[in-house]
C-alpha cells in the first residue's frame, strides 16, 4: 500500500469523511461511531442481506482472508524447513560408516613391509599368466588366418594375363557338383562374365575356317584347327598357384629353361609401309642439269614424223598392225629407250633395283589372297556384263577380243590407205559384176552389196557393220555386242526370260539376289506337305481302327446306342491326338510370312504412307480434293511413262531425270548430250 | 476498505485505499493528494467508459477491491 492508511485517514478526516479502519489498531474505536460487533450482526438478521451489513462485514472478511493467507504461508514455510532438515539429516547419515583410511589402519607398517614381497610376486605371476594367454590367443588366430601359402596348388580358371595390373579381382570357388571328382577351381565372376560375352560375340561373327591373321606367332597350328574345339572339347585356360605369388606353370617354364616365346615386334608405321613401292626415284633426290636450249627443228619435219606414226606405211607393216590389233588391242608401243639405256654405266644397278622392287610388289599382291566368295562374285559380275556372249553356241571358239563400236571407231582412225584401196577395188569389181548378175545378185544372197553400192556418204563403220551383220546372218548365231559399250536393252518379243530381264533392268521389279525367297518357299511347301502327310496318316489310322473295332467281337455285343457312344469317344480321342500332333508340327516348323499388300484402283502397289492415306479416306468417307487428286493422277501417269521408256534412251525429256540433266537444268544450260 | 489503482498510462500509477461507499469527489481529493494535481483537473473513468460523475459513489460504478481506473486531465468541458 503506497498511501498508508493513516495518511489517508488524515485526509479523510480533514474532508469530513469517516476514517478508514486500521487493521491492527483500535483506531476505529477511539473516534466516531463504529460498526457493531459481529455477534450482534449475525444475531437476528441474515448476513449480507443489505448494503450496510455487507460493507460492515467487508473488513472482517478481508481480515479473514488475510489471516488465511498468512497461515498458509506459515505452513508452507514450516514444511519447507522440515524438508530441509530432513535432507540435511539424510546427507549426514550417508557419511558415517568406515572409510578407506579406516580400513588400512589395522596393520602396522612393519607387517605391510613384510607383505610387499609377497604382493610383488603375486603381481608378477598374474602378468606372466596374462602374457602367456595372449600368446596362445595370437597363435590360434595365426592358425586361423588364410594366407597365400594355403592357396598352393589351387587352380584358377583364367589366364594370368586376364588379371590386369593394379585392379582387384575377387575369386570365388567355381560351381560344381558335390560328387564331382574335380579339384577346386577359383574363378572371378566378373572375368567369367566378360569371357562369356566375348564368346557370344565371337559366335555371332562369321568364322572363317582359315584365317591367316589368326595364326600363332610360331606359324604352327594343328591341321584343321577349327575342329579342335569340337573334338577335344573346349580348351580351358587355367593356371595353378604355387603359394609363393607365382604360378606353377611359370615356375615349370623357368625350370625347363625355355623362355617365353618372343613377341613379334611390330612397327607402328604401317601406313608408311602400305604405300606401294615407287618405281621411280624421289624427285628430291634427282639433280637435273638444265639442258641447253637447242634450236628446234622445223615444225614441218615433225609433222611428217607424226603422220608416219599415225598412218603406217602400207604393205606388210599394216598386216602386222592388223594382227596385233586382233591379238592385243591395248598393246602399248614399247619404249625405244630400253635399247639406248643399256649403254649407261649404272644401268645394271638400276635394273637390279627395279627388279627387286617389282618382285616385292608382286609378292605383296600374292599375299593378298582372294577369298572364294570374292572370286565367285567377280566371275558372276563378268558373266552378267556380257550375258549374250555366254548364250551363244560358239562359246568355245569365241576369241577373247570383243569388238564393239568404240574399238571399231578407234581402229578406223588408223585405217590404212591400203584398205581404202582394197575397198575401192572391191567396189569396182562389184560394179562390173552387177550387170551380169542382174536381179539374182539383187536378190540378196549377199545383202550387203546394195548397201556397198550406195555408201559413198556413209562412214566406214557402217559399212563394216553391214558386213558384219551379213556374216552373222550367215552364221545364224550372232554375238550381240552393241555400241556405246552398253548392252542393248532386252525386248519383250523374245520370251519370258528376256522380259523379266527387261523389267529388272528398268527397276520395275526388284529382286533380292539371295536365294532366301526360294528357300523360304521350299520350306513352306515342305511344311504343307508334312502337314498333309500327317493328316492323311491320322485318317488312315482312324479308318483301320474303326475296321478293327467292327470286326472284333466287342462290336457285335453292343447295342446301337452303345456303339454310337463308343464311336464318339474314339473320335474325340483321335481328334485330340491329331490336334496335338499338328500343334507340335506347327510349333516346330511353321514360320508364317505375313505381308500386307495394298493395291489401289489402278492396280499399283501402295507403300505404307499411301496405304494409310487410302484407308483413312475410306474410313472417313471423304477423299482428297480436286487438286490433290489431279496431282496424284499426274504422278501415276508420270510413273507409267517412266516405266515405259527405256533406261538407255536419253533423248526424251525423261532423261532430265539423270544427274547431268538435273545439273544443267539447274544452271539453265541448254544442250543435248551426244553419244 | 478497498484498494483502487489509478493509472494515467503515462507513467503515473497510484494505489489508493478507500471505502466503496465514498463519493467520487472525495476519491478525487485523495487521488489529488497523491498525484499532485488539483482535484478539479482530475477525470476518472473506467477503460472505454464515460467519466465518473462527482456526486455518485464508487460503489455505484461497481468499483471494488483491486479495480484499476484511468486517470485523465479534465479540461472542464
Amino acid at each position: 500500500m503506497d498511501l498508508s492508511v493513516e495518511e489517508a485517514n488524515k485526509i479523510r478526516v480533514a474532508m469530513g469523511m469517516k476514517p478508514l479502519p486500521v487493521p491492527g489498531g483500535s483506531a476505529p474505536t477511539d473516534t466516531g461511531p463504529t460498526f457493531k460487533e459481529k455477534k450482534s450482526s449475525d444475531s437476528d438478521e441474515e448476513p449480507a442481506s443489505t448494503l450496510e451489513t455487507r460493507s460492515a462485514a467487508a473488513y472482517d472478511n478481508w481480515r479473514e482472508l488475510q489471516d488465511e493467507a498468512d497461515a498458509k504461508a506459515k505452513r508452507e514455510a514450516k514444511a519447507a524447513a522440515i524438508k530441509k532438515e530432513r535432507e540435511k539429516a539424510q546427507r549426514f547419515a550417508k557419511l558415517d560408516g568406515k572409510g578407506l583410511a579406516d580400513d588400512a589402519a589395522d596393520e602396522d607398517d612393519m607387517a605391510w613391509l613384510k607383505g610387499t614381497k609377497k604382493r610383488q610376486k603375486k603381481i608378477e605371476k598374474s602378468e606372466r599368466m596374462r602374457k602367456e594367454l595372449e600368446e596362445r590367443e595370437w597363435q590360434a588366430q595365426a592358425a586361423l588366418q588364410y594366407t597365400e601359402a594355403d592357396l598352393a596348388g589351387v587352380k584358377v580358371g583364367h589366364e594370368v594375363d586376364d588379371f590386369g595390373e593394379g585392379e582387384d579381382q575377387i575369386l570365388v570357388l567355381k560351381d560344381t557338383a558335390v560328387d564331382q571328382e574335380e579339384e577346386d577351381e577359383l574363378e572371378a565372376v566378373a572375368l567369367r562374365e566378360k569371357e562369356k560375352l566375348q564368346e557370344k560375340l565371337d559366335s555371332k561373327k562369321r568364322k572363317r575356317a582359315y584365317d591367316p591373321n589368326d595364326m600363332d606367332e610360331a606359324g604352327q597350328g594343328s591341321i584343321l584347327a577349327q575342329y579342335d574345339e569340337d573334338i577335344d572339347g573346349k580348351k580351358r585356360k587355367a593356371f595353378t598357384l604355387d603359394g609363393q605369388g607365382r604360378t606353377v606353370e611359370e615356375v615349370l617354364l623357368e625350370a625347363s629353361g625355355k623362355s617365353k616365346p618372343k613377341k613379334v615386334t611390330l612397327s607402328l608405321d604401317i601406313l608408311k609401309d602400305d604405300t606401294p613401292v615407287n618405281d621411280y626415284m624421289d624427285i628430291s633426290e634427282i639433280k637435273v642439269r638444265k639442258p641447253k636450249k637447242k634450236k628446234s627443228k622445223s615444225t614441218r619435219r615433225k609433222r611428217a614424223d607424226d603422220d608416219d606414226d599415225i598412218f603406217p606405211m602400207p604393205g606388210e607393216d599394216t598386216a602386222e598392225h592388223e594382227a596385233m590389233d586382233v591379238d592385243e588391242p591395248k598393246a602399248t608401243p614399247k619404249p625405244k629407250k630400253d635399247l639406248t639405256n643399256e649403254s649407261f654405266v649404272d644401268d645394271d644397278d638400276l635394273q637390279a633395283n627395279l627388279a627387286a622392287q617389282r618382285r616385292e610388289a608382286l609378292k605383296k599382291r600374292k599375299n593378298m589372297k582372294m577369298r572364294p566368295e570374292d572370286l565367285a562374285r567377280q566371275l558372276r559380275e563378268e558373266a552378267s556384263a556380257t550375258p549374250d556372249v555366254m548364250d551363244t553356241t560358239e562359246d568355245a571358239d569365241e576369241p577373247g577380243l570383243v569388238i564393239d563400236e568404240t574399238t571399231e571407231f578407234v581402229s578406223n582412225l588408223q585405217r590404212s590407205a591400203s584398205e581404202e584401196r582394197e575397198e575401192e577395188r572391191r567396189r569396182l569389181r562389184r560394179k562390173s559384176s552387177q550387170p551380169s548378175n542382174g536381179i539374182a545378185s539383187m536378190g540378196g544372197i549377199n545383202s550387203a552389196d546394195p548397201e556397198g553400192d550406195v555408201d559413198t556418204g556413209q562412214s566406214y563403220a557402217e559399212v563394216e557393220d553391214a558386213r558384219d551383220r551379213s556374216e552373222s546372218h550367215a552364221r545364224s548365231v550372232s554375238v550381240d555386242v552393241t555400241g556405246t559399250g552398253l548392252d542393248q536393252e532386252e525386248t519383250v518379243d523374245r520370251g519370258l526370260g528376256s522380259t523379266l530381264r527387261l523389267l529388272k533392268q528398268r527397276g520395275v521389279i526388284e529382286t533380292s539376289e539371295n536365294g532366301d525367297q526360294n528357300a523360304f518357299f521350299r520350306e513352306r511347301q515342305r511344311f504343307l506337305a508334312d502337314k498333309q502327310k500327317a493328316e492323311a496318316a491320322a485318317e488312315r489310322l482312324a479308318k483301320e481302327q474303326r475296321e478293327r473295332d467292327r470286326t472284333s467281337g466287342k462290336w457285335s455285343h453292343m447295342t446301337p446306342r452303345e456303339r454310337e457312344e463308343h464311336a464318339r469317344r474314339l473320335n474325340s480321342q483321335r481328334d485330340q491326338l491329331e490336334s496335338r500332333k499338328l500343334a507340335e508340327i506347327f510349333n516346330k516348323e511353321y514360320k508364317p510370312n505375313v505381308q500386307l499388300d495394298y493395291v489401289d484402283e489402278f492396280g499399283r502397289h501402295m507403300n505404307q504412307k499411301e496405304a494409310f492415306k487410302h484407308l483413312s479416306h475410306q474410313f472417313h468417307g471423304k477423299g482428297s480434293g480436286n487438286q490433290k487428286t489431279q496431282k496424284h493422277l499426274d504422278k501415276i501417269a508420270a510413273e507409267k511413262k517412266r516405266l515405259a521408256q527405256s533406261s538407255l534412251d536419253t533423248s526424251q525429256a525423261g532423261a532430265m531425270s539423270n544427274a547431268q540433266g538435273q545439273q544443267s537444268k539447274k544452271h539453265k544450260q541448254a544442250g543435248v548430250r551426244l553419244q | 476498505m478497498i484498494i483502487v489503482t489509478v493509472n494515467d498510462r503515462l507513467g503515473t500509477k497510484a494505489q489508493i485505499p478507500c471505502l466503496a461507499s465514498d463519493p467520487v469527489k472525495v476519491f478525487k481529493a485523495m487521488v489529488a493528494s497523491r498525484v499532485g494535481r488539483p482535484a478539479h483537473e482530475i477525470m476518472l473513468k473506467r477503460q472505454g467508459e464515460r467519466p465518473f460523475k462527482d456526486h455518485l459513489t464508487l460503489e455505484d460504478y461497481g468499483v471494488s477491491n483491486g479495480v484499476q481506473l484511468d486517470l485523465e486531465l479534465d479540461t472542464g468541458d
